[in-house]
């Protein structure tokens, strides 16, 4: 539909008859400014093409002139398909409709009244309300091509409109039918799942979960019997095998026992063999030891015979060298003589040695105390040119009479006040200069006469006064000259104070001038950094003593040194060298010193000699005296060992005795220990084992019958609980519980399989819907905003839902995004939305002032887009701002003021 | 002429985990059957009464079930000799530790493998003491000196049954071999006989020699019981009482055996002692109307109270055959003792797209052609995991009656 004019009476501001048109194909601006009727010319235009003529209410009662009772009539013509048509429709009073169609050169009447509401509504798709006037929701397709004042964005696509899309794509989401079917398969759905997918738990919960539940449950129980079960075989497994272990125990003690009888006797035989082979030992071993008895005296008697030969001669050898031991000691005692009286006669010379160190020592001492006597004298001819200069700067410092420094600085500060009170005193004195150009008298009446009482020519003259200054010149006048007054005593008082007290400071210094008393001060600072130095010195030449100390260690050193020279008055002429009277004493002592040593040498080798000559004499008298008692011990011995009475023969003989005996016992205890050897083991260590494997064994059987009773009682107690019976109930129950959620999960899986097959579905349809929407929509708002936005997001409803930010992940609601931003989305999915639904035809979109938010420049790249779209649009505006759209080319300008400005339509400005 | 009854492998307490919540019931109606076994012992006048191994299901059984079992074969006016199987081996904490087993005097738990002379007979058991063993418990028999009729009494597999390592390997010929004139087995569920090699005193008349039995091994099919028809042989296996499971062919049965004198031939009679019937069905859907035909056949199934039946469908579904599945689920639930349906196997029929149309236009109609598409087993354009053929088809099945509902 392209909208060709419009002529409207009766019709709110429009109390009279107006028109607009004839409109372009292209872009049309209706202007004017508010208030104007640029949105009753809107509305005009819905309600002639939607509502009902014969609709009433208070909607149509509204569209009535304030304080008029005229019925609102709107006469639109409009091209569709290539034909024009006229629709008149008036509300209210006298409703009618009329749809006409140019025939010819003129409309000739097509429909009426409820006919022509019809044909008019279905033109756009629109839909009749079912009582009262329509709103936006009923414009069919001029949803997306009409925007009211302030509402780009679309609320709700109607079935019709969005079907119009979806063919003009090529896609159906959904046919009639289709809803009934989708909330059947949703509340299935809901009925067992929840939003996020889950299987529904609580009171809703399908039987399912309740069977799944039993199904865990029953299977705890059947894996608790199934190990009862288990138990209850291995516990017959250990009864049988406790048994076995008992009946094992069993044999194994009758059979022990068996053989403990048997070992029993054998042991007993055993016993008496061992109890005689051990008699037999006794009396072998007792035959042994007479043998060996005998044996022992035999070769005792032959030892000490030996012995005292060989003893006895060792002594007479010793008793035959004591003589010339004796001599050998003598001669020893000689030497040792000498060698004493060598060494007294080399220590005789020490008192030599001494001499000479002490010659040495007191020239050594002579030579310091000389030099020691000239240093003091050198130190205390200085200290006495020192004392004598520091007392003459005392005397210098002590004739300048001034002040001390703290004074000083007083002075000073008293000086500076003084001499300030001064000039603010001199200040509040009123002075007059006077300076004739040639001598006159001078008469002061008030003030300080100047010293002469002629004002001499080309002289300055003075005149000062407190409160005034006033005189004659006698010829010339009187002058009086006054000033400010008030102070003058208080700073006569302030100078007085100050003056005083400089006066005493300064009294007793001979004079009040500060710059003479500084000069002074400055020289005594001078004297006295002379007495400091001079002090110092003094003191380092003392060094810690006193020049009264340095001439009693002057006379000390002279005493010395005439005590020396009475002993050696030579030195008097010629001083002693030190170092050669040392050399010599040193040279006398090592001699001294190298002889007794050689002395102390020869006198202890000949001391050693005389000893060891004594001791080998002595030795040798111990050695006969000890050789004698040996002799008389082994004569000793050999008397107790033939003390028997026996003579070796006989002796003999009974060794002999001796040595049969032993043989005869050692065969008979071969002969035991053979019989004894015929028994392979020890029968009685044999019968102790075999006891103590029986006490074992029958410990084992205890135990073994004990546990087998304690198993009996376990396998009875799980007997008692049949817990194959038990297992068998469980697992029919759980059988039953699979089967039947097996059945039940395959209902639930058809259900989910549904929903979700049918999203997928919806998600694809819808995808191959949005996406030419989305993309037409991306590229008018990128080209409005740039690249802020990535993609405007849409939902089922073919409307928007929010936008992607660049570099943004997540989607942001249109509500968070700014008012402007959010009119240039909605025009954007609009104008996309026109672009897929009408490509084949041309429509009219008529955009009511809808930018309230959009900046300038935002704006105009918006009226550039609506440029382009007027390529296939016909583009109608109202708006207030017609500047803004100056610029297109092509767009036709509408002033609505014109109609109120006295002309009855609004043509082309 | 000695005439008694061979039963054997009762598994009283058995876990019938199968059937899930009749398991109870199962259990109980093997004691019915024990009933019914000492019944037809006492109207066919049988001397005694031998149980082969395997009275019950495990060692662990409730002892009440023992004191029924006892009290049951009380019942019997002969003796009963019974021998430990391989499920309730001679172990400590046993079932024939019970005091039962003594407060009956026609009871004899045989526990040795020892000759026992009954009247006119002498019976050679061999009761088993563990679970699992690879020797044959008939070696030690050796009856061939013994001139009253012998009788032995084992439990264990025939070679040739099974394949692998044995579990109680029993020779083909061991009665033979043995010089018994019969050998009743346990172990095996259906019944069975097996004729002897031939050419011994103890020969067989109705079998070549090594041949095949005349009713058949358990691999090839043992001909089916039937109570009217006698067959002749020293080796069987009598089956169990009462069927234990669903495919378990020949069991349900005592066997009835009559040796005329000491080297005859013995007779063998099966006699149907089973109370519940297991049923297979196993249907392939190809055409309209099939699913409906088998719940007309279903419907007609009588004695349902004792029936199990396990219903197996594959082939194609219809869009009406939804209804039918739903209606035959509830007949199986309400009315038999059990019923499984198992519809995994049928998917929806290819060229049965129609009502795909009449699905409103737009997702929901895509929706129904790509779960369509993953109903088909040889799709192989790659399937989300949790959309197998099965749920594809109850998906399918769910859009179907919510598009009917959505139209009412």
């Amino acid at each position: 539909m392209i909208l060709r004019g419009i002529e409207i009476q009766g019709w709110r501001c429009f109390a009279g008859a107006a028109s607009v048109g004839p409109l372009g194909d292209g872009l049309n601006i209706i202007h004017g400014p508010n208030g104007v009727g640029k949105s009753t010319l809107m509305s005009a235009v819905a309600r002639g093409l939607f509502d009902s003529h014969s609709v009433r209410g208070a909607d149509m009662l509204a569209l009535r002139p304030w304080g008029r009772d005229l019925s609102p009539k709107v006469t639109i013509e409009f091209d569709h398909e290539g034909e024009r048509f006229r629709l008149t429709k008036q509300f209210l009073q006298g409703a009618a409709s009329v749809l006409s169609r140019m025939e010819g050169e003129r409309f000739v009447p097509l429909a009426e009244n409820r006919e022509a509401d019809d044909r008019a509504r279905g033109l756009l798709a629109g839909d009749a309300p079912g009582r009262g006037a329509t709103d936006a929701r009923h414009w069919g397709l001029a949803q997306i091509l009409w925007a009211t004042q302030g509402s780009l964005q679309i609320e709700q696509l109607a079935g019709r409109t969005r079907a119009t899309i979806e063919d003009a794509l090529g896609a159906q989401i959904a046919a009639p039918g289709s809803d009934a079917i989708e909330k059947r398969i949703v509340d299935r759905y809901g009925k067992i799942f929840t939003g996020t997918g889950r299987l529904r738990s609580g009171t809703t919960a399908p039987a399912i979960v309740a069977k799944a539940a039993r199904l865990e449950a029953a299977a705890k129980e059947r894996d608790t019997l199934r190990r009862r079960l288990e138990e209850f075989e291995e516990a017959s497994r250990r009864i049988e095998d406790f048994g076995q272990a008992a009946e094992s125990a069993r044999r194994e003690e009758q059979e022990l026992n068996d053989r403990i009888k048997t070992l029993r006797g054998q042991a007993q035989a055993y016993r008496e063999l061992t109890h005689r082979r051990t008699l037999h030992r006794q009396a072998a071993d007792a035959a042994e030891e007479d043998y060996r008895r005998q044996t022992d005296k035999l070769e005792a008697i032959r030892d000490a015979e030996k012995e005292l030969a060989t003893v006895s001669q060792g002594l007479t050898q010793r008793q035959a060298e004591l003589p010339a031991q004796a001599s050998l000691v003598e001669q020893c005692e000689r030497d040792v003589e000498a060698a004493e009286l060598r060494k007294g006669e080399v220590v005789g010379r020490r008192g030599e040695v001494t001499e000479a160190r002490g010659i040495a020592e007191t020239a050594d001492r002579y030579v310091r105390t000389l030099t020691r006597q000239d240093e003091l004298e050198k130190r205390i001819h200085r200290l006495e040119s020192a004392a004598e200069e520091l007392k003459r700067l005392r005397a210098s410092r002590d004739e300048i009479v001034v002040p001390d420094r703290s004074t000083m600085t007083k002075i000073g500060k008293l000086a500076r006040q003084r001499d300030d009170s001064r000039l603010r005193l001199d200040a509040a004195v009123i002075t007059v200069t006077v300076t004739p150009e040639a001598d006159h008298p001078l008469r002061v009446m008030r003030g300080e006469a100047p010293e002469s009482e002629t004002l001499h020519g080309a002289k300055p003259t003075r005149i000062r006064g407190v409160p005034e200054v006033a005189f004659v010149i006698p010829g010339v006048g009187e002058f009086r000259a006054t000033g400010p007054t008030g102070d003058f005593e208080q700073l006569q008082r302030q100078w007085e104070t100050a003056d005083g007290r400089f006066r005493e400071l300064t009294a007793g210094f001979g004079t009040e001038d500060v710059a003479v008393l500084e000069t002074r001060r400055a020289e005594v600072d001078e004297l006295e950094r002379q007495i400091e130095q001079a002090k110092v010195k003094v003191e380092t030449l003392l060094d810690g003593s006193s020049l009264e100390s340095y001439r009693e260690q002057r006379r000390q050193a002279a005493g010395v040194l005439g005590e020396i020279l009475e002993r050696f008055p030579s030195w008097n002429d010629s001083p002693p060298e030190p170092a050669d009277s040392r050399r010599r004493a040193e040279e006398l002592a090592e001699a001294f010193e190298r002889d007794v040593r050689e002395a102390d040498t020869e006198l202890e080798r000949v001391r050693r000699a005389l000893q060891a000559a004594v001791q080998k004499r002595s030795a040798a008298a111990t050695e006969i005296v000890r050789l004698e008692a040996e002799t008389g011990a082994i004569k000793r011995r050999l008397e107790s060992l033939r003390a028997d009475g026996w003579d070796d023969a006989a002796r003999r003989e009974k060794l002999t005795d001796a040595a049969l005996r032993r043989d005869t016992e050692l065969g008979k205890l071969k002969q035991v220990k053979a019989e004894i050897e015929a028994f392979d083991d020890d029968p009685v260590q044999t019968l102790e084992i075999m006891e103590r494997q029986l006490e074992a064994v029958r410990e084992r059987s205890v135990e073994a019958v004990r546990k087998l009773d304690n198993e009996s009682g376990r396998l009875e107690q799980i007997t008692s609980e049949a817990p194959y019976s038990a297992l068998a109930q469980v697992e029919e129950e759980i059988e039953a519980l699979r089967e039947e959620i097996a059945r039940q999960q395959v209902e639930i899986d058809a259900i989910r399989l549904l929903r979700e097959t049918l999203e997928s579905q919806r998600r694809e349809v819808m995808g191959s819907v949005l996406h030419p929407i989305q993309k037409r929509a991306n590229h008018i708002l990128r080209r409005i905003a740039g690249s802020r936005f990535e993609d405007v997001r849409f939902d089922e409803s073919l409307l928007p839902n929010g936008v992607a930010p660049r570099h943004a992940e997540d989607t942001v609601s249109l509500t968070e995004i700014s008012g402007g931003e959010r009119e240039q989305v909605h025009f954007a999915v609009r104008m996309a939305l026109a672009d897929a639904a009408f490509r084949n035809s041309r429509q009219m979109v008529i955009l009511d002032d809808v930018f309230t938010y959009t900046d300038a420049t935002r704006l105009a790249r918006i009226v550039a887009i609506l440029g382009d779209f007027s390529e296939r649009f016909q583009i109608v505006l109202l708006t207030c701002h017609p500047e803004r759209y100056r610029g297109l080319a092509g767009a036709e300008f509408f002033d609505l003021e014109s109609i109120d400005a006295g002309k009855n339509d609004a043509s082309r400005s | 002429m000695v005439k008694f009854l061979h039963t054997a492998d009762w598994q009283i307490g058995m876990r019938a985990a199968h059937v899930g919540a009749v398991g109870g019931r199962v259990r109980g109606e093997r004691l019915q059957a024990a009933r019914r076994v000492v019944t037809v012992a006492n109207e066919s006048a049988a001397e005694f009464l031998i149980v082969a191994g395997d009275t019950f299901e495990d060692n662990a059984v409730d002892r009440l079930l023992v004191q029924q079992v006892a009290d049951i074969l009380a019942g019997f006016r002969g003796p009963v000799f019974l021998i430990p199987g391989n499920h309730d081996p001679l172990v400590p904490g046993s079932v024939w530790e019970h005091a039962s087993w003594k407060s009956h005097a026609n009871l004899r738990v045989l526990t040795a493998d020892e000759p026992v002379e009954v009247a006119g007979v002498t019976l050679y058991p061999c009761p088993l003491h563990e679970k699992y063993s690879p020797r044959d418990p008939t070696r030690w028999i050796d009856a061939r000196d013994d001139s009253r009729v012998a009788i032995g009494i084992a439990h264990g597999t025939v070679e040739g049954v099974a394949h692998g390592e044995l579990d109680y390997p029993i020779p083909r010929d061991a009665a033979d071999r043995a010089g018994l004139d019969y050998l009743g087995l346990g172990h095996w569920h259906s019944f069975a006989s097996y004729p002897p090699p031939g050419g011994s005193p103890f020969g067989g008349s109705s079998a070549g020699a090594g041949g095949t039995s005349a009713l058949g091994s358990w691999d090839g099919g043992a001909s089916r019981a039937e109570s009217s028809r006698a067959e002749s042989s020293r080796l069987a296996y009598s089956g169990t009482h009462e069927t234990t499971k669903f495919g378990e062919r020949d069991s349900g049965n005592a066997l009835l055996v009559e040796i005329p004198a000491r080297g005859e031939m013995p007779r063998l009679t099966p006699i149907r002692t089973g109370g519940l019937t297991w049923r297979v069905i196993e249907r392939g859907l190809a055409d309209d109307g099939d699913a409906a035909r088998l719940r007309q056949e279903l419907e007609a199934i009588g004695a349902a109270d004792t029936t199990l039946l396990d219903v197996r469908l594959r082939g194609v579904l219809g869009r009406d055959d939804e209804s039918e599945l739903r209606r035959m689920e509830e007949l199986l639930q309400a009315r038999f003792l059990f019923g499984r349906l198992d519809a995994s196997g049928a998917v929806p029929r290819p060229d049965d797209d129609r009502w795909l149309d009449e699905l409103p236009a737009g997702v929901i109609r895509e929706t129904a052609r790509q779960i369509r598409s993953w109903s088909d087993p040889g799709w192989v354009e790659g399937r989300p995991e949790a959309a197998s053929p099965e749920v594809a088809t109850r998906a399918l099945l769910e859009l179907y009656r919510m598009q009917r509902e959505a139209g009412e």
